[in-house]
């Protein structure tokens, strides 16, 4: 079993059969809809899985390729940590707080893009070196 | 691998906001652990209510609040979280991976759950008090009407946050199991605990996103009502409910599991047996979980009852080839009977009392007889409590020297061992008798035939408080007069044990062993094994 999307697609499989079993015996809609989505929701990702994994294996490994880069910390996290909650709490306890924590979330979201860059630019960097004699 | 780091933050920064997946897995997990601790308390108080029959500290509004705070407090913040950060911390290690894959996202997880749980715990400060509907909170008895208050919105928001915690650890760990695996590391390579961890985030993906729907209908419902009203709407939301409700059990169950199968294999100095077999039989496990939610709901006799009952049997097929395994690998091993492996075999004992008594309430005509009696009650309290927590207490035991670089006390975990064993079966097992003899669930006061049995499950309670005790003394006198532990103290066979303890940043410095099978260190050690395997 060399492919990730193996165990997915047997499980998508698998639960599509007792989806189709359930369609046959049971007179309500819901159960078998939602059986069925599962399946389908499985399926969608094991065929992203499956796609994923036949473009890395044709793409030939260059200078750097293996880098990765790993952040230590993300402060911008933090923000969407207190934004989340404070909006949903919002829906009940009034606007305001929907619109705190939007404004919190979009900081937090202009930060994950500055660390992203940074971490692009930090490949480069090594991919550089590695190139360089 | 190589990776690059970003420049280290300060010791604030990598309290809060550290990527690293073994800070965070260890902050869900201590997380967890403390509401462990709050729903714990809750649940002395349910037992000192139940003392006697009558009323002695609360009235039964108020242990409605008790018994709903302590059910939710349990599955939501305590052990579906833990599960999942045990993940989070092992797999990585265990699949040969420098870090995590989408560790911002494992981060935002714990810090998700930390607010969910603060939202729910926060109803205890409102007028209402907080979600008093049981952990279900079924659709009329949780709408507007039935239970006003700002506590119930707060319990609807809290289970919202905890379960987009739980989306996305189980993201994380599926990620790092398609994406992160090292050179040689391929799927049937994985070791026991990752496969577990592997089905559990299926299942996570499947059921998760169903309670997210449930729970915004809710809201929903209670704000401007209409969603769940007519004839099938309040069984539209059991189906929603129990779509999440049943998968999650197995959530709470097969990291637990797959933990005990690495402690067995361990401390029975074996491969583990029937690999393959026990691969397969759980994606059949994990399948016919998601399968089966509506024997839940048989009392409400609108789901196809045949159906549920046939899947639900059928779950014994993949649980006994999981049993098999189990004992075959101890079968004519050199078995070396630690703590660990005390409360590994404990797991197998009283697991099995659950799960034969999930059978029994598995076949239609048994459960209409106990359905919402005490009897239910037992039989998830033998599969949650006296099972998948003995099975933590396996791997905690197992693992910690891997975690922290030092032992726990042998003396003092044969104690915790010792008490829990006696408390968890005087606390459950006399319910299954009263359950059976037809006292409901959810009440604060029952009939005086009742009353020996519940004084006998009530001081199981206190034992089981004194265990807890005694595992808090355990780790607070092993971190503060610590007896060094070697980077594999135990021969374990996994990579993990590859590391030094605790594991470095980037989990490892050195080179990894060649990956030829599910247990490549087992394979250095014992050439011969390796061969046999093949």
């Amino acid at each position: 079993m060399s492919s990730s999307a193996v165990p997915l697609a047997c499980y998508a499989v698998l639960i599509g059969i007792t989806a189709a079993v359930l369609w046959v015996w049971s007179p309500y809609v819901l159960p078998s809809a939602l059986l069925t989505g599962g399946a389908a929701a499985i399926a969608v990702i094991a065929l992203a899985v499956a796609v994923r994994d036949r473009r890395a294996e044709a793409k030939a490994p260059g200078p750097g390729a293996a880098e990765r880069p790993v952040p230590d910390y993300s402060v911008s996290i933090l923000a969407l940590a207190y934004a989340l909650p404070t909006m949903l709490v919002g829906a009940y306890l009034g606007l305001y707080l929907i619109l705190i924590g939007g404004g919190v979330l979009l900081l937090g979201l202009g930060g994950l893009i500055r660390e992203w860059r940074a971490e692009r630019r930090a490949v480069r960097r090594a991919e550089e070196n590695a190139d360089a004699p | 691998m190589s990776t690059i780091a970003a420049p280290r933050g300060g010791s604030l920064m990598a309290t809060v906001a550290s990527t690293d997946h073994k800070r965070v897995a260890l902050r869900v997990m201590a997380t967890a652990l403390l509401f462990f601790l709050a729903g714990g308390v809750l649940a002395l108080l349910i037992r000192a209510e139940l003392f006697s029959p009558g009323y002695q500290l609360v009235g039964q509004d108020r242990y409605n609040e008790i018994f709903s705070m302590h059910g939710s407090t349990m599955i939501y913040l305590f052990v579906v979280p833990l599960a999942l950060a045990i993940g989070v911390y092992f797999v990585p290690l265990q699949v040969g991976a420098a870090e995590i894959a989408l560790p911002r996202l494992a981060l935002l997880g714990w810090w998700l759950l930390v607010g969910g749980g603060l939202t729910m715990w926060m109803g205890w400060f409102t007028q209402n008090g907080p979600g008093d509907t049981g952990w279900t909170a079924f659709d009329p008895l949780s709408d507007a009407a039935n239970s006003p208050g700002d506590g119930m919105y707060l319990w609807i928001f809290g289970v919202m946050l905890a379960t987009v915690s739980g989306l996305l650890l189980a993201a994380c760990v599926l990620g790092t199991v398609v994406r992160r695996r090292a050179p040689g590391m391929t799927m049937l390579r994985l070791s026991v605990f990752t496969w577990s961890m592997l089905v559990t985030c299926l299942l996570v993906i499947v059921g998760f996103p169903v309670l997210l729907v449930a729970m915004s209908l809710l809201f929903v419902e209670r704000q401007f009502g209409g969603v769940f009203d007519g004839s099938g709407g309040p069984i539209n939301y059991q189906n929603l409910f129990w779509f999440y409700g049943h998968p999650v059990v197995y959530v709470m169950f097969f990291p637990f599991v797959g933990a005990v199968g690495e402690v067995i294999a361990t401390f029975s100095r074996r491969r583990f047996f029937g690999y393959r077999a026990h691969v397969g039989a759980l994606l059949l496990f994990t399948a016919l979980s998601t399968s089966v939610w509506a024997h839940h709901m048989f009392a409400t006799g609108q789901v196809t009852v045949k159906y549920f009952s046939l899947m639900s049997t059928a779950l014994i097929i993949p649980g006994g080839i999981e049993y098999l395994d189990l004992l075959g690998t101890m079968w004519r091993g050199r078995i070396r009977f630690g703590v660990p492996m005390a409360f590994a075999v404990g797991f197998i004992l009283q697991f099995l009392i659950g799960g034969l008594s999930g059978v029994y309430i598995g076949s239609p005509p048994l459960d209409y007889h106990v359905h919402d009696s005490y009897f239910i009650v037992a039989h998830f309290h033998y599969t949650l409590f006296a099972g998948s927590l003995f099975a933590f207490f396996a791997a905690f035991y197992y693992w910690w020297p891997k975690v922290t670089g030092c032992f726990l006390r042998t003396g003092l975990g044969w104690m915790h061992f010792a008490l829990l064993t006696i408390g968890a079966n005087l606390t459950f097992f006399p319910m299954f008798f009263f359950g059976y003899d037809g006292m409901p669930r959810r009440v604060a006061d029952y009939s005086s035939q009742f009353t020996d049995l519940n004084r006998a499950s009530s001081i199981g309670a206190a034992f089981i408080a004194l265990a807890v005790l005694a595992w808090i003394a355990n780790v607070v006198v092993s971190l503060a007069r610590r007896e060094p532990a070697p980077s594999d103290p135990w021969e374990g066979h996994t990579l993990e044990w590859a590391t030094s303890s605790p594991p470095p940043r980037h989990n490892f410095s050195d080179p990894l062993p060649p990956i030829r099978s599910f247990a490549p260190l087992l394979d250095a050690r014992q050439p011969a094994s390796e061969e046999r395997a093949r």
